[in-house]
């Protein structure tokens, strides 16, 4: 090799090296540390100690009990409702975690996704005004979690927030209309949003889509401007009709865009944290605790950051593993030019 | 060549140790002398605490200048560093886990028992041992005994807060219900007589209810305590809300709940509750002290206080918060010399002129000094509750997060969605929670 070309390779080296410097010191040396700790027993002030896999089979085993399977059988119950009694977890609240996790993802991604995309698709027009909606709709992308998680708070109050002000003048209006002349008026059904188990999630899941759809949009948005205006001239010359084009060009031609928005999408809402922290705590009943406040939990307030990092590696699997799958699937629907 | 070679090689090393000193772990703490005696050299004393608004700070900071001035003569410097309340716990862990935690700081009772258990606070014992001019019994009794579990003594009580029930005067005059603080007068003030004051406090079209209270332990453990139950067996290695007392407790709360329909559902401390007896829309709502400056700034109507109404037995808890001494403080003796100082009575007065503590040293001047922050008009509740008090518990048998907030509080929560049935709830509490307890 020769001088000039050493010199040259050490310069570019140098220029790699402040980022690449940031890289390991704030994120590759951590990691290593923090997979190093997943298998240790550690509470932050005291020296690991090498446990190897438990904290893995801590959260992820399952231990069976057949005296009980067999006492709720000889209660008479079928063996089905007797599963649960055989199979136990070793950490239930991890899996309650699981579960609110993968419901959450799922409920932000059917509730920002499908919307930004209508959305865009109606914003996607040349009229008078139409970039004051679409700056309407991504304003929420850029105000601050703590901020909008306290205006959600307000809104979702159950005996004078807005949502529930809003419901009790349909109640109002309908039962005016039809109910009472019929002799059966509705009752206020005075939805606890945040303090009930059974709403809890959808209330996170809802306020998350709506500072979602904002960024989705504006991805969608860029995607359909992308698409040549002949192929949809073409499409009305042949007499397509609105709907055709959208299914026979639009959504083909988006299927990248929309490739990126699912894969982007799952991954935020897998890490979920901020919102339940600042909201519920996990709570009410468990109901909004995710794996991440759960790490968070035992990690940081428990001090248990042993099992805590053993959960955030088990998040990144879940994740990698998604994301895998989601690569895997988009052969077959994601159309590449 | 070779003497470059030898270069990079004893750069590597020396670079080497320099990465391996630093993720070395700290040497063990020595344990203080036991002498009390001040310091002879210059010292500088951090201290914290976790003031709740710009006033509060402002108290602490002439307090700490204060304290620097009279100690100036034992070389002694403070300084205060305060700490915001979002997120101080998790500030500290990491000040104690890098070793660089203030000198002296404050924690919540309950987590006393964690620092301790994990070696990062210094019993004080040898010191206060050593020390003639001290007395425990200066300071009330049942923080004391939380603080000298096992032999040792992990702190000085700052203050305490008893609960007590928050009452709205004007709403109880306009439906023309039985004032709270007469009927404790009279000695009626029982659970009663607080269900019957609820219902008629109660107007759904008015959107106004008898009750209201914020979901965590502090208040379905009232309930517990004063149906006669407890959380935890007598010696804390075991649950106890399968009890016959605590069963009681607990079903009449959630009678007030989900029957009687008297209380707004409860949320997270300072939530809708909160919100829903500012607005003036409850009657009732318990809390502790802290709650009185909120109050004091923000409630538009005439209000007071009274004890908690008395079940099978007069309950409430005394929460407290004590002053712990970093274990890797380099100056134990300055250290107990200012902590003995800001848990004097002359420095608690100041504190309690505030209006959101009470004194934990019995002194009757700073005792006077919390009485006299009005309004409330009768600030006596504060004080009388604590003769019976259940003292917060740290938990040195038991992580009290995966205990109580992990398995107690969401069975709880199942309670009040009427999920779960009182005894359902209980079981499953003691049979998650008992395998946890350090026997």
């Amino acid at each position: 090799m020769s001088r000039n070309r050493i010199r040259e390779s050490l310069e570019g080296y140098l220029f790699l090296l402040p980022n690449l410097l940031g890289f390991l010191i704030f994120m590759a040396v951590p990691l290593a540390i923090s997979f190093y700790y997943s298998f240790t027993d550690y509470n932050l002030f005291t020296e690991p100690k090498w446990v190897g896999l438990a904290n893995y089979t801590k959260a992820l085993g399952f231990t069976t009990n057949v005296e009980s399977y067999n006492a709720i059988l000889a209660s008479g119950k079928s063996w089905f409702s007797a599963l649960g009694a055989l199979i136990q977890p070793n950490d239930p609240t991890f899996w309650v975690a699981f579960g609110n996790t993968i419901k959450y993802a799922l409920g932000v991604l059917i509730l920002s996704v499908i919307p930004a995309f209508l959305i865009a698709w109606l914003l996607n027009s040349k009229l008078r005004g139409m970039t004051v909606f679409r700056a309407m709709i991504y304003i929420p992308v850029v105000a601050s979690v703590v901020g909008s998680s306290l205006v959600w708070f307000w809104i979702y109050q159950q005996q004078n927030g807005v949502l529930n002000t809003v419901i009790r003048w349909l109640v109002n209006g309908l039962n005016a209309l039809i109910f009472t002349p019929l002799g059966n008026p509705l009752a206020d059904p005075l939805i606890g949003w945040l303090v009930t188990p059974q709403w809890a999630l959808l209330s996170l899941i809802i306020m998350t889509s709506w500072s979602t759809i904002g960024y989705d949009m504006v991805i969608f948005l860029a995607a359909l401007q992308g698409i040549p205006t002949h192929l949809y001239e073409a499409a009305v010359v042949d007499g397509a009709s609105r709907n055709t084009i959208l299914r026979k060009i639009v959504v083909p031609l988006l299927s990248p865009t929309i490739f990126f928005i699912l894969v982007t999408n799952i991954i935020s809402s897998l890490q979920i944290f901020s919102e339940p922290f600042i909201m519920t705590q996990g709570g009410p009943a468990n109901s909004t605790l995710t794996i991440v406040y759960y790490l968070y939990q035992k990690g940081f307030q428990r001090f248990q950051m042993g099992y805590g990092a053993a959960l955030a590696w088990i998040v990144f699997a879940l994740i990698f593993l998604v994301t895998i799958i989601q690569f895997r699937i988009s052969k077959h629907w994601v159309f590449e030019e | 060549m070779k003497k470059r070679t030898l270069f990079k090689l004893l750069s590597i090393i020396v670079l080497g140790s320099f990465v391996l000193a630093a993720c070395g772990s700290p040497a063990a703490t020595e344990a203080p002398v036991a002498t009390g005696a001040p310091a002879a050299e210059s010292v500088t004393i951090r201290w914290r605490t976790r003031p709740d608004n710009q006033a509060e700070q402002d108290v602490y900071q002439k307090i700490s200048d204060d304290l620097s001035a009279k100690l100036a003569d034992q070389g002694i410097t403070l300084v205060y560093d305060p700490a915001p309340v979002t997120g101080y716990e998790d500030k500290l862990k990491a000040e104690f886990s890098a070793g660089n935690a203030p000198d002296i700081v404050w924690i919540p009772g309950a987590s006393t028992a964690d620092y301790a258990k994990l070696g990062v606070i210094l019993d004080l014992k040898p010191l206060a041992d050593a020390d003639t001019s001290f007395k425990l019994s200066d300071y009330y009794e049942a923080p004391i005994k939380e603080l000298e579990q096992g032999g040792h003594l992990w702190g000085l009580p700052r203050d305490i807060s008893t609960l007590v029930m928050y009452y709205n005067k004007d709403l109880f005059k306009k439906y023309n219900v039985d004032d709270p603080a007469k009927l404790a007068a009279e000695g009626k003030w029982d659970w009663e007589n607080f269900e019957r004051v609820a219902k008629e406090l109660t107007n759904p079209t008015d959107k106004t209810y008898g009750f209201s209270m914020s979901n965590w332990w502090g208040l379905w453990g009232y309930f517990v305590n004063a149906g006669g139950g407890s959380l935890f067996n007598a010696d804390r290695t075991a649950c106890a809300m399968t009890s016959e007392g605590s069963i009681k407790g607990l079903t009449f709360m959630r009678k007030l709940f989900l029957e009687d329909k008297v209380a707004t559902a409860p949320g997270v401390e300072g939530g809708v509750g909160e919100t829903d007896f500012l607005a003036g829309n409850v009657g009732m709502f318990p809390n502790g002290r802290w709650m009185t400056p909120g109050m004091r700034a923000n409630a538009k109507f005439d209000w007071g206080v009274v004890e908690m109404p008395k079940g099978d037995v007069n309950a409430s808890w005394l929460f407290w918060g004590p002053y712990v001494i970093s274990a890797k403080t380099a100056n134990p003796n300055a250290a107990w010399i200012v902590m003995k100082e800001l848990t004097s009575p002359e420095v608690q007065a100041q504190v309690a002129a505030l209006g959101s503590n009470i004194p934990s040293n019995k002194d009757q001047a700073a005792t006077d000094a919390f009485l006299n922050s009005k309004p409330p008009e009768d600030n006596t509740p504060f004080v009388t509750s604590a003769n019976y008090a259940q003292a917060e518990i740290p938990l040195f048998t038991g992580n009290w997060g995966d205990i109580v907030n992990g398995i107690y509080q969401p069975n709880i929560d199942n309670i009040f969605a009427g999920k779960m049935t009182v005894e359902e709830a209980a079981a499953a509490i003691c049979q998650a929670a008992d395998p946890l307890f350090i026997k």
